[in-house]
């Protein structure tokens, strides 16, 4: 990728997030019906991290699979930049989600200072995406783990499809818990704050796709210069 | 700065700082990158 692409692609990122500020700061109505209505603002933060996350997740599925089929190790590298994107708009995902939902519980008197760990520990939809985050953690574990470059690729790649069952399950988990899903039909989200809430999610995917290019090009320029990856077929090492 | 509003600073500041920081870190890798190039 030439600087000037990278460039762009830097640029892109920038626009997309100051374009969700606009959104969700400036153009977003108030939520009157909410008991912590700024801290509400958080929503359109936190609903399209995590559907760009399970986005660059999908992404680090489809990767592993196409490595295991082809052996090309571009696939592996778009694989691990994929769940280090990931990793990232989960962490943002839970961290804008632990942050409003304390500040909206707190101000109903929903629950205590004492208790609010335990309120989070019994919604589905907060242990589901921490399960995720942390296997996706565990990922980068086993790649930093298996010095072998063909061994590793190999492994990560099973793990990075196994581990995406996560995906389903933290998305599902709000159908079975307190947590809202805003993005279920009859949800009730009027429309203007829906059509703002997409727009943020096109925002945060165009951050999430322009992330990833960028990390799996600086990957592949820092693995030009060592071997291929490719074990020599066998019977071949002697030839 | 009531809690609600401290709320969304904190949480404002966690995406830009997040993906700022993200941002750095692919910006070094890729100056690191070049250099490897460079020296190759």
């Amino acid at each position: 990728m030439r600087p000037r692409s990278a460039a762009a692609l830097g640029l892109a990122v920038a626009l997309a997030l100051a374009l969700n500020l606009t959104l969700g700061l400036v153009l977003a109505p108030p939520a009157a019906a909410f008991s912590a209505p700024v801290a509400q603002r958080l929503f359109y933060f936190h609903v399209p991290a995590a559907i760009a996350a399970y986005a660059v997740f999908t992404l680090t599925m489809l990767a592993s699979a196409q490595f295991l089929r082809t052996r090309a190790d571009r696939w592996d590298r778009l694989a691990a930049s994929a769940a280090e994107v990931g990793a990232l708009l989960t962490t943002i995902a839970l961290a804008t989600g632990i942050l409003w939902s304390r500040v909206e519980f707190f101000s109903a008197g929903a629950i205590g200072t004492s208790s609010f760990g335990f309120a989070l520990l019994g919604d589905p939809k907060f242990v589901t995406t921490t399960a995720l985050w942390l296997v996706f953690l565990g990922y980068f574990a086993l790649r930093r783990g298996v010095e072998r470059e063909d061994a590793r690729a190999r492994l990560s790649a099973v793990y990075g499809i196994l581990g995406y069952i996560g995906v389903p399950l933290s998305y599902l988990s709000s159908r079975f818990s307190p947590h809202p899903d805003l993005l279920a039909r009859g949800s009730g989200l009027a429309p203007s704050l829906a059509w703002m809430l997409f727009g943020c999610i096109a925002c945060w995917l165009v951050v999430a796709a322009a992330l990833v290019a960028l990390r799996a090009d600086a990957a592949e320029h820092l693995a030009e210069p060592g071997p291929p990856i490719h074990s020599p077929p066998i019977g071949a090492e002697g030839a | 700065m009531s809690a609600d509003e401290t709320a969304l600073a904190a949480g404002v500041a966690v995406v830009l700082g997040g993906v700022g920081l993200y941002g750095l870190h692919l910006w070094r890798l890729r100056r690191t990158a070049s250099r490897t190039q460079d020296n190759a």
